[in-house]
C-alpha cells in the first residue's frame, strides 16, 4: 500500500492560479487512490477561499488564517493541522506532472532523508532546472545558487549529474516532500528570515547539521509557473532587500569557520566604506537591516553539534551527489 | 535650496536662509543648504561639503557664465547636478529660497523625484524674469502676466547695453543717468513702437522662456509669500491662489531687542540707511532729500546720515558715494549680521526709500526689533511692514521733498519721534517662524500619503516600510548605522571586531579615485578618441560638402543638360511621334487614293463602257433611226408609186369601167383592194409623221435611256408593222396585179402593161 501524503497549498486569494494547480493536482493524484489529503491554507486574511473550495474542489481541505502570515507561517500552519507523516509542500504556481509523487514518496524510505525536492521546472521548460541548488559564499557572502540556471548552457549539452537523483544542500520551498515530524523537531521554519526569501535554505541546513538529508529526484516532475510570487505585489526594492538581508542573515547564522567569519566581518566592513563611496544604497539598506535584525533576535547563532558543520554539509550535499 | 549663502552672500535672504537652517537644526532637523558659489579653481558643477552651525552646506560650484536667456534661467546640467544630490541625500522636503543661478531645471528635479517642494516668494521672479518688478527705467511694473511688456523690458534692456557698454546699468537706468534721445529712445521702446516684426520674433521667445520658468514653479507643492501684496501679484501673474499662501518672516532679534531704545534727546538725529546700493533701492532719493534737509534751516545741525550699503553697481554707487562725500554722509559700506547690533545702535531712525515694489525687508523688523522707526517709500508692500503714524512714517516714493519732510518733522519733534518709537512691535520671531514651517512641511508630507503601495501583504508591511525608510535615507547615514552595527556583529560572533582602519579607509578611498580617475581617463580618452574622430568627421563632413556642393553644383549643371537632353528627346519623341502617325495617315491616304483610284478606274472604266454603251446606243439609234429614216423614204416612195398606183388605178378603172361594163366583181375586188392598200397608205402616212415628229429634230432625246429604249421599241415595232403591211401590201398588189393582169390580158390594156410593170 502506497504511504499517505499531505499536500498543503498556502495560497493568496488568486483562485485562477490556485484553481490551475488543484485540477492538475487532481488529475497527477489519480493513481494513487484516496488517501492522500491535499490543504490550502489560506493566507489571504479575509478568509476567501474556504466556500469556494467547497464548491469547487471539494476534496480540498481549507485551513483559514486569519490575518495574513506569509508563506512560511502559512506552511507551518498546514503542516500542524496535517494528518500524514509525509507532508509535501506545495506553492499556488506550482502545477504537478502525473506520477510526481511516488518517486519522492520512495525516496524518503530512507528515514535520514529529510526531505526531497522533485525536478522543478521553470516555466514548464525541460532545461531549466530550478532544483538543482548549492550555497556557496559570493564576497563572503551565503548565497543559494540554481546551478541549473545559472551554469552556462554547455553544461546542459554534456548531461550534468542532476540529470539523476543526487543530493541537495536544501529543498526549493515552493514544491518539496518532507518528514512532518523531522520539521516539527526542527521547529520549522526560522522567523528571522521573514517576510521571505531563504528560509528554505535554512531550513535544508539545519536538517544536514542534524544529521539528515536532503534528497533531488529527478523522476518526479513539477512546473513552477511563477505569478503568485511575491514580487507582483511587493516592490522590487523590497524583495531585493529580503534577499540581500537574509544572505547575510544566514550567513551569520551558519558561518562557523572563523577563518571565513573573521574575513566575512573584514569584507563587510570595506564594503561598507566602498558603499558610501559608491552609494550602493541597496547594500547598506540589506547590512543595516540584518544588523537590525540580529540585535533583535537576540545576537542568536544557531546551536551547533560540533564545529565545522558548514564545511561537513558543503562536503556532504556535493559529494555523494551520484547514487 | 538657495541662490548664495554668507559669507560669500550676505544679503537679506541668504542671511535669512543662514538664520533659518540653524533655527531648523536646533530643532532637530535634519538641513542640507544647497547653494551655488564661483571658484576658477575647481571644476563647474563640483560639490563642496562644510558643516555650518548645526547643519551641512553643500556648495555646487558654478563658473560659467551663461550664453542666453535661456542658460540664464535654466543653467544646462544643473538640474542633473542638484537630481543626483537629492538621490544622494533623499531628502524629506525641498525649501527652495530662490532659483537665480540654480535655474528652474532643480524644481523639475524634486518634482520627478516625488519630493514635497516649498518656496518662498522673497522677490518676484516668478513672475518677472528681471525679479524686481520694475521695468528698465526703473519705474514699476504694473503689466504683470503681459508676455508682450515682458519682451519690451528685453528689448529697452538691449537698448541699454548700447548706452553703458559694459551692461553696468544693474537693473536700469535712472532718467538721469541718460541724455534726452537716449530717454525719448527708451521710452519709445517701452511703449511698444518697436517694428512689429522683430517684435514678434521677441514676443516668441520671451513668452517660451516665461513659460517654461512659469511651468517650473507650477511643480512646487506650496508658495509661501512674505507679504499679502505679492501673493496678489503672483494671483495676478496666473498662479493658484490655493498654492500661495501667506507666511510673513521671522527673525531672531534677541539682540537687537537688548538695544537701548531711542534716546529722543540725543541730537543730531541719526538717520540710517542699511541694505543694497541698488538704484531700485532709492538710495539717490535719500541723498537729495538729505541735501535739501541741509537747506532747511535748522534742521541741517539736527541731522546725521549714516550709510551702510554696498552693491556691485560701482557706476552708481561712487555717484552717491561722491555725493555723501559732499554732504557730509559718512558711508560705512556692507556689513555682516554680527555687526547689525552695533550699526542699529548707531542710528536712530531707519530710511528705506525704494522705489520698486518691495517686499517685506528685514531691515524694518530689524529696526522695529531695536525700536527704531522706520521712514518708508507708502507702497502696498511696505505699508504691512510700516503702519503710519504707528511706528513709523510713509512717503511718496521716489519723491525726496516728502522725505524731507518727514525727516524735518522727525528733527524738529523729538516726541513724534519718541512717540513712533515706542509704536514699534517686535516683529514675528524666527522660532514662530520655524514652528509654522514645521507645520507646513509636515502636512505636506503627510499629504503626500502613505509611501506604501496597497497590495503588499500585512505579513510584509513591516518589512517594506523599513525598506522605504533606509531608501529615504541618505547614504551617509545608512552607512554611519551600518558601521555601528558591524562592531556588535563582530563581537557576537566571536570575532576580532573590524572597524576598517584610517588607513584602509583611505586606501579604499584611493582605490576608488584611483577606479573614478580611471574611469574618467578612460572616458576622457574615449572623448578625445570620439572627438578627434569628431574632427575627422568634421573634416570628411567638410570636405564632403565641399565635395557634395561640388557634386550638387556637377549634379545641377548635369540635371539641366540631362533635363535639356529630356526636352530635346520629349520633342524629337514627339517629332517621331508625329511622323509614325503622319505615315500612318499618308498609309491610309495611300489606300484611300488606290482604293479612289480603283474607283476612279473602275468609275472611268464605267464611264468608258458607259460612253461607249452612249456611244454604242447613239450609233444604234443613228442607224437606228437612219433605217427608219431608210423605211420612211422607202415607204414614202412606195406610197408615191402607191399613189400612183392608185391613181393610174383609178384612171384604169375609169377607163375600164368605160371599157368593160363585164368585169365589175372583179373591179369591186380591185376597189376593195386599192381602200385597203389605201388604209395601208394612211397609217404609213401616220407613222411616217410620227416618226419624223419624234425623231426628225435632233438625236439630243435618245441620250435618255429610257426614251432611247422607247424608241428603239417603237423602231422595232415600226420596222415590224413596216414588214407585215409592206407584205400585205405586196399580196394585195400582186393579187390585184393578178386581176388587173387578167383583166388587162383580156383587154386592150394588157398591151400597155409591160411599161409600168415592177415589183413594190
Amino acid at each position: 500500500m502506497k504511504r499517505p501524503v499531505s499536500i498543503v497549498i498556502p495560497a493568496l486569494d488568486d483562485r485562477a492560479l490556485l484553481g490551475r494547480a488543484l485540477d492538475t493536482l487532481w488529475s497527477a493524484l489519480k493513481d494513487r487512490g484516496e488517501s492522500d489529503e491535499v490543504i490550502v491554507v489560506d493566507d489571504s486574511g479575509a478568509g476567501r477561499l474556504a466556500a469556494w473550495l467547497a464548491a469547487d474542489h471539494p476534496r480540498a481541505r481549507a485551513v483559514v488564517n486569519a490575518e495574513n502570515l506569509g508563506f512560511a507561517r502559512a506552511l507551518s500552519a498546514g503542516v500542524e493541522r496535517a494528518h500524514h507523516a509525509l507532508v509535501f509542500a506545495m506553492n499556488s504556481d506550482v502545477c504537478p506532472r502525473p506520477g510526481f509523487l511516488d518517486p519522492l514518496v520512495s525516496a524518503m524510505g530512507d528515514p535520514r532523508v529529510f526531505a526531497a525536492v522533485p525536478r522543478i521546472l521553470l516555466g514548464g521548460r525541460e532545461d531549466s532546472i530550478e532544483s538543482v541548488v548549492s550555497v556557496e559564499l559570493e564576497g563572503g557572502i551565503a548565497r543559494g545558487v540554481q546551478s541549473a540556471l545559472e551554469r552556462p548552457r554547455k553544461d546542459l549539452l554534456a548531461p550534468p549529474w542532476w540529470t539523476r537523483d543526487g543530493v541537495t544542500p536544501f529543498p526549493m520551498g515552493g514544491a518539496f516532500l518532507f518528514q512532518r515530524a523531522v520539521f516539527l523537531e526542527l521547529g520549522g521554519f526560522d522567523r528571522a528570515f521573514e517576510p521571505f526569501y531563504l528560509e528554505d535554505m535554512d531550513l535544508g541546513w539545519r536538517a544536514w547539521k542534524a544529521g539528515f538529508e536532503c534528497r533531488y529526484v529527478y523522476d518526479a516532475v513539477v512546473e513552477h509557473h511563477h505569478r503568485g510570487t511575491i514580487g507582483a505585489v511587493v516592490p522590487e526594492a523590497v524583495v531585493r532587500a529580503a534577499i540581500e538581508r537574509n544572505r547575510l542573515l544566514f550567513t551569520w547564522k551558519h558561518l562557523d569557520d572563523p577563518a571565513a567569519l573573521e574575513e566575512h566581518v573584514r569584507t563587510l566592513s570595506r564594503r561598507v566604506v566602498e558603499a558610501r563611496v559608491l552609494e550602493d544604497r541597496a547594500f547598506l539598506t540589506a547590512l543595516c537591516l540584518a544588523l537590525e535584525d540580529r540585535v533583535r533576535a537576540g545576537d542568536a547563532r544557531d546551536p551547533l553539534e560540533g564545529a565545522a558543520t558548514w564545511q561537513r554539509i558543503q562536503a556532504a550535499s556535493a559529494a555523494r551527489r551520484d547514487f | 535650496m538657495v541662490h548664495g549663502f554668507p559669507p560669500l552672500e550676505r544679503t537679506g535672504v541668504e542671511t535669512h536662509v543662514a538664520a533659518l537652517a540653524r533655527a531648523l537644526a536646533r530643532r532637530g532637523v535634519e538641513v542640507e543648504v544647497f547653494a551655488p558659489r564661483t571658484d576658477p579653481t575647481q571644476p563647474e558643477f563640483a560639490l563642496r561639503r562644510e558643516e555650518r552651525d548645526g547643519y551641512g552646506l553643500t556648495w555646487v560650484i558654478a563658473n560659467r557664465t551663461p550664453r542666453s536667456a535661456a542658460e540664464h534661467q535654466d543653467p544646462p546640467g544643473m538640474a542633473q547636478v542638484f537630481g543626483e544630490f537629492l538621490d544622494r541625500e533623499r531628502p524629506d522636503l525641498v525649501h527652495f529660497h530662490h532659483a537665480m543661478k540654480l535655474g528652474i531645471g532643480i524644481f523639475h528635479a524634486a518634482r520627478r523625484r516625488s519630493i514635497p517642494s516649498v518656496y518662498t516668494v522673497h522677490d518676484y521672479y516668478p513672475i518677472c524674469h528681471r525679479v524686481i518688478l520694475a521695468r528698465p527705467d526703473l519705474t514699476r511694473c504694473s503689466n504683470v502676466g503681459d508676455s508682450k511688456a515682458c519682451a519690451r523690458c528685453d528689448r529697452a534692456l538691449s537698448f541699454l547695453n548700447q548706452v553703458q557698454p559694459w551692461s553696468d546699468y544693474q537693473g536700469g537706468l535712472l532718467p538721469e543717468g541718460m541724455n534726452q534721445r537716449q530717454r525719448e529712445a527708451l521710452e519709445r521702446i517701452l511703449g511698444g513702437h518697436a517694428t512689429e516684426e522683430a517684435a514678434s520674433a521677441q514676443d516668441a521667445e520671451r513668452a517660451k522662456l516665461d513659460l517654461a520658468r512659469k511651468t517650473a514653479f507650477d511643480s512646487i507643492d506650496l508658495l509661501l509669500a512674505p507679504t499679502h501684496f505679492v501673493r496678489g501679484q503672483l494671483s495676478a501673474g496666473g498662479f493658484d491662489p490655493r498654492r500661495v499662501e501667506l507666511c510673513e518672516y521671522g527673525i531672531d532679534a534677541t539682540t537687537l531687542a537688548a538695544l537701548e531704545p531711542l534716546d529722543r534727546s540725543r541730537r543730531p538725529l541719526t538717520f540710517g540707511y542699511l541694505g543694497g546700493a541698488h538704484k531700485h533701492k532709492g538710495l539717490h532719493v535719500l541723498l537729495e532729500a538729505f541735501s535739501r534737509l541741509g537747506s532747511t534751516p535748522g534742521a541741517a545741525a539736527g541731522a546725521r546720515l549714516s550709510i551702510h550699503a554696498d552693491s556691485t553697481d560701482l557706476e552708481y554707487t561712487n555717484a552717491l558715494r561722491a555725493r555723501a562725500g559732499l554732504l557730509g554722509v559718512t558711508w560705512h559700506g556692507a556689513y555682516t549680521q554680527t555687526e547689525l547690533p552695533r550699526i542699529m545702535e548707531g542710528i536712530d531712525v531707519l530710511v528705506l526709500p525704494s522705489i520698486w515694489w518691495e517686499n517685506a525687508p528685514f531691515v524694518i523688523r530689524e529696526a522695529h526689533a531695536a525700536r527704531r522707526p522706520v521712514i518708508a517709500s507708502d507702497l502696498p508692500a511696505l505699508r504691512e511692514s510700516v503702519e503710519d503714524g504707528v511706528d513709523g512714517m510713509l512717503v511718496t516714493p521716489g519723491d525726496p521733498e516728502a522725505l524731507k519732510r518727514a525727516m524735518q518733522r522727525l528733527i524738529q519733534e523729538p516726541e513724534w519721534a519718541s512717540r513712533l518709537a515706542q509704536g514699534a512691535r517686535a516683529p514675528r520671531s524666527l522660532d514662530a517662524l520655524c514652528d509654522e514651517l514645521l507645520g507646513r512641511y509636515g502636512e505636506l508630507l503627510r499629504r503626500r500619503g502613505p509611501a506604501l503601495p496597497a497590495a503588499i501583504p500585512a505579513s510584509a508591511r513591516d518589512f517594506s516600510q523599513r525598506v522605504l525608510e533606509c531608501e529615504a535615507s541618505s547614504v551617509a547615514r545608512l552607512a554611519e548605522r551600518a558601521s555601528a552595527g558591524l562592531e556588535r556583529l563582530a563581537r557576537s560572533l566571536g570575532v576580532e571586531p573590524g572597524p576598517v582602519h584610517e588607513p584602509e579607509v583611505s586606501s579604499i578611498a584611493v582605490e576608488r579615485l584611483q577606479d573614478a580617475r580611471r574611469e574618467i581617463a578612460w572616458r576622457m580618452e574615449r572623448e578625445l578618441l570620439l572627438a578627434a574622430q569628431n574632427a575627422d568627421l568634421e573634416n570628411s563632413r567638410g570636405e564632403l560638402t565641399k565635395e557634395l556642393a561640388r557634386v550638387q553644383l556637377d549634379g545641377d549643371r548635369a540635371r539641366a543638360a540631362l533635363d535639356q537632353a529630356r526636352r530635346t528627346l520629349d520633342a524629337r519623341e514627339n517629332e517621331l511621334q508625329f511622323a509614325a502617325k503622319a505615315q500612318a495617315d499618308a498609309a491610309k491616304a495611300q489606300a484611300a487614293a488606290a482604293k479612289a483610284q480603283t474607283v476612279a478606274a473602275k468609275a472611268q472604266a464605267d464611264a468608258a463602257e458607259a460612253l461607249e454603251l452612249e456611244q454604242r446606243a447613239h450609233s444604234t439609234a443613228r442607224s437606228a433611226l437612219a433605217a427608219a429614216t431608210g423605211a420612211l423614204q422607202t415607204a414614202l416612195a412606195d406610197r408615191e408609186v402607191l399613189r400612183a398606183t392608185l391613181s393610174e388605178l383609178s384612171r384604169v378603172n375609169e377607163t375600164l369601167a368605160a371599157e368593160a361594163v363585164g368585169a365589175e366583181g372583179e373591179l369591186r375586188v380591185l376597189a376593195e383592194q386599192a381602200a385597203v392598200l389605201k388604209q395601208h397608205a394612211n397609217w404609213l402616212e401616220h407613222e411616217a409623221a410620227q416618226l419624223t415628229r419624234r425623231f426628225g429634230g435632233s438625236s439630243e432625246s435618245l441620250r435618255d435611256p429610257q426614251e432611247f429604249q422607247a424608241a428603239t421599241a417603237l423602231l422595232d415595232r415600226v420596222e415590224a408593222e413596216l414588214q407585215w403591211r409592206r407584205r400585205e401590201m405586196h399580196a394585195l398588189c400582186e393579187s390585184g396585179g393578178r386581176i388587173i393582169r387578167a383583166l388587162v390580158a383580156r383587154s386592150a390594156l394588157g398591151r400597155r402593161m409591160g411599161a409600168w410593170e415592177r415589183k413594190p
